[in-house]
């Protein structure tokens, strides 16, 4: 497993674990009211739950952004981030169907912020290649925890 | 060996967990929320009231106005039970947010505060829509309509000190933690945005909410 398939596809591994590192990490570094008033501005969840997902969705995307970065469990990591990207997915559509004012996507906290129809497109792209990875999931533990621990079972 | 992964799951954990927590020691200390002298003429109502709103506002946020005219009824109807400061934190995204705040901070030094910042969030779509040219003169017009001498205003707003101290007041909201408008501070407690802030407010207070065009 030393391909230069396997070191593409741990490339490309790498940078989405980044991409969520960054964007769980971001968004834990500010008070997460922050955060819930973007969650509010979709008027997708009710209360309660809204809070629940703004303090919880950024350790479950640094969480799994690490975990695959390190290559462990590795491909329940990839579902979990997969499933959280379609789920913005989702959200950033029906908010644009629904034409609601909002200005800021609220991806990276106060960080960085994009306007709508352009984070659905990267997210759309993302979306893409997390399937890609998915389907190639075995070459892209390259360099990863389950693969040393395979070979040490 | 299932046991070695999980323990390496967890040793991971802790690494996230510790590297969030020393990120925001070092990187991103938080101050602490004080009834500040220098905002004094900024306040509304007593400040031993048993709800102590801080609101730190861009004047040129359509959120920040339907925020204004929830917090006006509020303090119209309940006058002892809130005390409340107005912070700015103007937006680098709204063109005439931080020249609003600079005028009102003037209107302040003449005592005018309150009467100026009415004007301001009532004629928002006007003066929003204005163009750059004419932005001054609508301002000063507002000013003369409030009793506050234009001269002095025009002095105050070029200034240094007045545009050093919006800016410092800037830099301290977001040592607080501020990042979007509006943010409030209800007894200490941040609240983000206008639907929290409709929500936090409705456990105090019936909130009837009434923003004319």
């Amino acid at each position: 497993m030393n391909g230069a398939k396997c070191k593409l596809f741990f490339s490309v591994r790498v940078v989405l674990a980044v991409i969520f590192i960054v964007s769980g990490y971001l968004k834990l570094m500010e008070p997460y009211q922050n955060f819930l008033a973007a969650v509010y501005a979709y008027k997708i969840l009710p209360a309660a739950a809204a809070k629940a997902f703004a303090i919880g969705m950024p350790w479950v995307e640094l969480i799994f952004g690490v975990y695959l970065l390190a290559g462990l469990w590795t491909r329940f990591s990839l579902e979990v981030l997969w499933f959280l990207n379609s789920l913005f997915i989702a959200a950033v559509a029906s908010a644009l169907f629904r034409k609601l004012p909002i200005s800021e996507c609220g991806c990276f906290g106060g960080a960085a912020s994009f306007p709508l129809d352009k984070i659905l497109w990267l997210d759309g792209a993302l979306w893409t290649v997390f399937a890609l990875l998915f389907f190639f999931s075995e070459d892209a533990k390259w360099l990863s925890l389950d693969e040393y621990f395979r070979k040490k079972q | 060996m299932v046991l070695r992964k999980i323990l390496c799951g967890l040793l991971l954990i802790f690494i996230s967990s510790f590297s969030v927590g020393a990120g925001r020691a070092f990187f991103f200390p938080k101050a602490n929320l004080t009834k500040d002298a220098f905002d004094l003429v900024r306040a509304k109502g007593d400040p031993d009231a048993p709800l102590w709103v801080v609101e730190y506002f861009d004047y040129q946020c359509p959120a920040c106005r339907r925020a204004y005219f929830l917090l006006k009824d509020a303090v119209k109807e309940n006058p002892s039970k809130i005390y409340l400061q107005a912070r700015f934190f103007p937006l680098v995204m709204h063109k005439y947010g931080l020249k609003a705040s600079l005028y009102a901070s003037a209107a302040a030094a003449q005592g005018k505060f309150w009467s100026f910042h009415d004007v301001l969030f009532e004629k928002q779509t006007e003066w929003s829509r204005a163009p750059e040219e004419s932005i001054d003169t609508l301002f000063e017009n507002y000013a003369k309509s409030v009793g506050i001498d234009p001269k002095e205003l025009a002095k105050a707003v070029a200034d240094p000190g007045t545009k050093q101290r919006v800016f410092d007041e800037n830099e301290k909201a977001k040592s607080l933690g501020v990042r979007i408008t509006p943010s409030f501070f209800i007894n200490g407690k941040l609240v983000a945005g206008f639907d929290a802030f409709k929500e936090a407010m409705g456990k105090f207070f019936t909130i009837k909410e009434t923003v004319p065009a």
